[in-house]
């Protein structure tokens, strides 16, 4: 993981594909109690997560479920 | 430009924004190295997306959104953005939320949606005794929007008396943005 700023001071981070996995596993552990992404992506598909919690949208836009080809 | 590049100056003028009228808290671009085109903008504490505090209130924000890079403009796929009145979850007020595409075809909601914190006053007429069940439909919000709402109903102060100048030059980039994506 790097960490950077543009010349405007904006903080850039920087993950690999496996820690930028780890970051979204760790956010749905802890926000949701789930075991990580897949589980919730799998979940959040099949309308078994409740989006009034609002971590869940939090979560849902986080890890962009169902966006893979947006255009 | 590079996307990373194209990503950055966005992430550079929503910052810009923010710092220029109720915050001086900045959102972090986060890239992932097997995904050159996808960025996911956010305040982080440490590692961890948070809230940051608004200008003399106790209101805060939270910001979410995903975004892809396309040829030299930045296109929105989600975004939360989260208004709130302290750090724990069950203290938020109002939610915005987009996702540019139907995540499955069951999802019935507006893609782009708002929840309030809130019950209705008729009680059990309604259908759905809480509003942070429902999904009241919006057109998708610029974060500005949201940043003059705080101001002028929540009571955020606004760093400079030219706040609503900034915001409505942004929200024009905004619209401008919209017609050609």
């Amino acid at each position: 993981m790097t960490s950077q700023e543009t010349q405007a001071g904006t903080p850039v981070l920087e993950m690999s594909a496996s820690e930028y996995d780890d970051f979204l596993d760790r956010q749905v552990r802890t926000r949701l109690g789930l075991a990580g992404e897949a589980e919730f992506r799998a979940r959040y598909l099949a309308g078994e997560v409740d989006d009034s919690d609002p971590d869940v949208g939090m979560l849902a836009a986080l890890i962009a479920v169902g966006q893979d080809d947006a255009r | 430009m590079s996307a990373r590049g194209v990503a950055q100056a966005f992430a550079d003028h929503l910052n810009s924004i923010l710092n220029r009228t109720v915050t001086d808290a900045r959102l972090t671009l986060i890239a992932a190295r097997d995904a050159p085109a996808r960025f996911t903008l956010s305040c982080l504490r440490g590692a961890e997306p948070a809230s940051f505090g608004l200008y003399g209130s106790p209101v805060r924000l939270a910001v979410v959104q995903a975004l892809e890079v396309i040829g030299d403009h930045c296109e929105t796929l989600t975004y939360q953005y989260r208004l709130s009145l302290g750090e724990s979850k069950d203290s938020w007020l109002i939610r915005w939320e987009y996702m540019r595409r139907r995540p499955t075809d069951r999802y019935p909601y507006p893609l782009a949606h708002v929840h309030v914190n809130a019950r209705w006053a008729t009680g059990s007429a309604a259908p759905a005794a809480d509003l942070s069940h429902t999904h009241v439909p919006t057109r998708r919000m610029p974060l500005e929007l949201v940043l003059w709402y705080a101001i002028v109903e929540l009571h955020v102060t606004p760093r400079q008396g030219s706040w609503r100048d900034l915001l409505e030059e942004s929200i024009r980039g905004f619209d401008a943005r919209r017609h050609v994506s």
